[in-house]
């Protein structure tokens, strides 16, 4: 049998301090990942857009999980130090499975290049930031179970 | 064709496989279980889908190949704990039950009917007939959820 994430040991002792801004943030991932899930059926005339709704609705989760853990949005110039604050509640909430983290600091990395860039993206970047949108999207209600669950009312 | 030397639990197995893709394209990043024991110990449904990798919302889904026994299928759904529940039906006839049988007692919640068609090649796709309208659930079984998903691998999710 697979091993499951010890997510039992969380479930008693995280409190979402900001529950209406983490549903806000839940419901604009949702509609960022739904959008990507979407246009992903017909790649060619969505391409970029497809790359970009996969980042932000990383970033719209990640926002989701800091408000509910420490009641602020972090606002932060750079995109990685959004990685590292995501890191650092990972650690503290003694998370052992950082794979989450790799995805969302893949699609920052890689944000510029999709939104800024001149060159035309090619499909397996484009494959691959739906892969890792979705992948941290199920770390991230896998190991925030508690947050996000109380957010979305289920 | 293939599909006349298949047995009826082929076609339903393949049925499963159809609605199962249909949930997984619509949710957000679900854990489905094929023929899994909902409630635990009480009755098995032919597909689970646990939304939000089993933070989200319950689905559960009975597959009919056959345009037999409809009512019965739809009022055992009804006694089944989940938020969203549907019926799916194999096939490109007109068949399903009467409306009065999807809707829940209380009025809040209304059974999908998901229709699951073959082409002529083979290929099967589904649709909704009838969107779901959500059930109310007891918390109670926010736990009993959480305890499934925890023991029991999916037969298909997102890997992390």
């Amino acid at each position: 049998m697979k091993k499951l994430p010890p997510r039992w040991g969380l479930y008693t002792c995280l409190k979402n301090l900001d529950p209406i801004a983490t549903q806000q943030y839940i419901e604009k991932a949702d509609h960022f990942l739904q959008a990507m899930k979407l246009a992903a059926l017909e790649l060619a005339p969505y391409r970029t857009g497809i790359a970009l709704l996969a980042v932000h609705s990383a970033i719209s989760l990640n926002d989701a999980i800091t408000a509910g853990l420490t009641g602020k949005r972090g606002k932060h110039q750079g995109h990685l130090a959004a990685v590292k604050e995501l890191e650092g509640i990972s650690r503290k909430h003694r998370i052992q499975n950082l794979n989450g983290i790799g995805h969302f600091r893949w699609l920052l990395t890689e944000k510029t290049r999709i939104a800024y860039g001149r060159e035309r993206l090619d499909d397996a970047l484009i494959q691959m930031s739906v892969d890792r949108a979705e992948r941290f999207h199920s770390w991230a209600y896998n190991y925030f179970k508690e947050i996000l669950h109380a957010s979305v009312g289920a | 064709m293939l599909r006349s030397v298949l047995s009826e639990e082929q076609q339903h197995s393949r049925v499963k496989n159809a609605v199962a893709r249909f949930l997984f394209g619509m949710l957000i990043v679900p854990k489905i279980f094929f023929d899994a024991r909902w409630p635990p110990r009480k009755s098995e449904v032919d597909v689970l889908a646990v939304d939000r990798s089993g933070a989200g919302e319950i689905h559960v889904v009975e597959v009919k190949v056959a345009s037999s026994k409809l009512e019965e299928a739809a009022r055992s759904l009804m006694e089944m704990p989940a938020h969203f529940k549907y019926l799916a039906l194999f096939g490109n006839g007109s068949y399903r039950p009467s409306d009065s049988v999807l809707y829940s007692p209380d009025g809040m919640g209304r059974i999908g009917l998901i229709r699951v068609r073959e082409d002529g090649s083979g290929n099967l796709s589904a649709e909704f007939l009838i969107r779901p309208e959500r059930f109310r659930l007891n918390p109670s079984y926010f736990r009993q959820i959480d305890k499934f998903t925890a023991t029991r691998p999916a037969d298909m999710e997102i890997r992390q």
